[in-house]
C-alpha cells in the first residue's frame, strides 16, 4: 500500500523542492533526527515533520552547521523550551503576590 | 525615513571584501538566527537587519548603488525609482513574522528604507527554495480569568479567514497551542503551516490563581469573627455560604474543595479555592459601644 499522499512525501521530491541532498536527509535518519517511511523502495517524510527538516536545512545550509550540531542544538533548543516553560510557570506562581 | 548602515549592521568597514561580509554575516547569523533564538524578537529583528544588510552588500550591484547614495540615498529616487513594490500579502490580526528569514523565499520583511531603494525584490541568490511547507502563524489571544474559566468557542481572524476555535477550560497564562494545518496554505501540493495562538490571561482584581487553586481574600465583621456565623464568598460559578467559627483570627484560611479553577482539559475537574479570612475592625464607634468594649477589656486585660 502507497503512504497516504496528504500525510507523506518522498523524500526526493522534498529534495527537489527543497534543493537539497538527499545524503543530507539521510545522516538526518542516521543521527535519530528524522523518522522515515519505506514502502516499496521509496523513502517518505511525514508532514507533521516537514517543519522540523526545514529547521534543521536552514542550520545546515544557511549556517553551514553539520549533522552532529544539529542534534547538539536541538537538546539545548529543547532545553530552552523546558526552561522557558518553567519560567512561565514561575511567573505564573508569581502573580498571586503581585 | 532613516538610513540605515548596513556596514554597522554587519560589524565591517566599508572596504571589507566580499569573503569579509560573507564571514561576518555568517558569524552573525549563527548568533541571532531565529531558530535558535526561540521566542525571542529581539534576535529575529536583529536577524531581520542583518539579512537585509547581507542581501545589499553581498550583491554587488546593490552595493554599489548603496556605496554611491550613502546617507544621500534620498537622491537615488531622481535618477530611477524601484522596479515595483510588492504587497508583501501579510496575515490580518494573527500574523506570523514566521519565517521570513527562510533564506530566497521572498517573503522576506525589508525596512522602508530598502523598499526605497531597491524595490521589494528579493534576488534570490542563495538558490534555496524554502516554499513546498506553508509558513507557520503565531498569534496572541488575551483573554481574563472569568474567560478561561469555561470552555468556548472564539472566532480568530486568521490570514483574512475566519478560524471557530475551541478554548478549553483551565488554559493557563503563557500556555501555546497549536492548530496544525492552519498556517499559510503550502505551495506546489507541500502542506500548510500550522498556527500557534499563545494565551494571555489577565489578572483578575480579586481572584489570585496558582496552578489550578484559587486564591481570595474575604473580609468579616468582627462580630463574626468574635462569635462565629456566616460569610458569602463569591466565586465564577456563583456564590457559596461559608461557615465561620468563634474565635476565627485575621488571616485564617478554608479550603473550598472542588472550588477552584477547572484543570485544563480534564472534565469535572477542579482545584480548591483557598479563602484567607480578614477581620475588620469597627471604626467610628459611638460613645456607648466605646463603653461597652472598654468593659469587655476590663474582663480580658491582656487582650486576649
Amino acid at each position: 500500500m502507497e503512504p497516504d499522499e496528504e500525510m507523506y512525501t518522498p523524500v526526493t521530491r522534498i529534495c527537489e523542492e527543497y534543493n537539497i541532498e538527499p545524503d543530507f536527509i539521510l545522516e538526518l535518519y542516521e543521527f535519530g533526527l528524522m523518522d522515515l517511511t519505506e514502502r516499496d523502495d521509496q523513502k517518505y517524510i511525514r508532514h507533521q515533520t516537514i517543519g522540523e527538516l526545514e529547521r534543521m536545512i536552514h542550520l545546515r545550509y544557511e549556517l553551514d552547521i553539520n549533522v552532529a550540531g544539529i542534534e547538539a542544538i536541538g537538546h539545548l533548543l529543547q532545553r530552552i523550551e523546558s526552561l522557558q516553560q518553567e519560567v512561565i510557570l514561575l511567573r505564573n506562581q508569581l502573580q498571586r503576590w503581585l | 525615513m532613516e538610513y540605515i548602515d548596513y556596514y554597522k549592521i554587519l560589524e565591517v568597514n566599508r572596504e571589507a571584501t566580499a569573503a569579509e561580509i560573507k564571514k561576518a554575516y555568517r558569524r552573525l547569523a549563527r548568533k541571532y538566527h531565529p531558530d535558535l533564538n526561540p521566542n525571542d524578537k529581539s534576535a529575529k529583528s536583529r536577524f531581520q537587519q542583518i539579512n537585509e544588510a547581507h542581501e545589499v552588500l553581498s550583491d554587488p550591484e546593490k552595493r554599489k548603488k548603496y556605496d554611491q547614495y550613502g546617507p544621500e540615498w534620498k537622491h537615488a529616487e531622481e535618477y530611477g525609482k524601484p522596479g515595483y513594490q510588492q504587497s508583501t500579502g501579510r496575515p490580518h490580526g494573527a500574523a506570523d513574522e514566521g519565517q521570513w528569514y527562510t533564506g530566497a523565499s521572498g517573503d522576506q520583511d525589508f525596512s522602508d528604507f530598502f523598499t526605497s531603494m531597491f524595490g521589494s525584490g528579493f534576488s534570490g541568490g542563495r538558490g534555496r527554495k524554502m516554499k513546498f511547507r506553508g509558513n507557520d502563524y503565531r498569534a496572541e489571544l488575551h483573554l481574563d480569568l472569568k474567560e478561561v474559566y469555561t470552555t468556548h468557542q472564539r472566532t480568530l481572524n486568521v490570514d483574512g479567514k475566519n478560524i471557530r476555535i475551541t478554548i478549553p477550560a483551565g488554559v493557563d497564562n503563557g500556555q501555546t497551542i497549536k492548530i496544525p494545518g492552519y498556517g499559510s496554505p503550502g505551495i506546489n501540493g507541500g502542506p500548510n503551516g500550522d498556527l500557534f495562538i499563545t494565551f494571555f490571561v489577565e489578572n483578575h482584581p480579586k481572584v489570585k490563581r496558582e496552578g489550578n487553586d484559587l486564591f481570595v481574600t474575604a473580609w468579616i465583621g468582627l462580630y463574626t469573627a468574635v462569635l462565629g456565623g456566616e460569610a458569602v464568598i463569591e466565586t465564577f460559578d456563583g456564590h457559596v455560604k461559608i461557615k465561620i467559627k468563634p474565635g476565627t483570627q485575621s488571616g485564617a484560611r478554608i479550603k473550598l474543595k472542588g472550588k477552584g479553577f477547572p484543570v485544563y482539559k480534564k472534565e469535572q475537574e477542579f482545584g480548591d479555592m483557598i479563602v484567607t479570612l480578614m477581620v475588620r475592625v469597627p471604626e467610628n464607634l459611638t460613645a456607648r459601644e466605646k463603653e461597652l468594649f472598654k468593659e469587655l477589656s476590663k474582663m480580658q486585660p491582656h487582650g486576649t
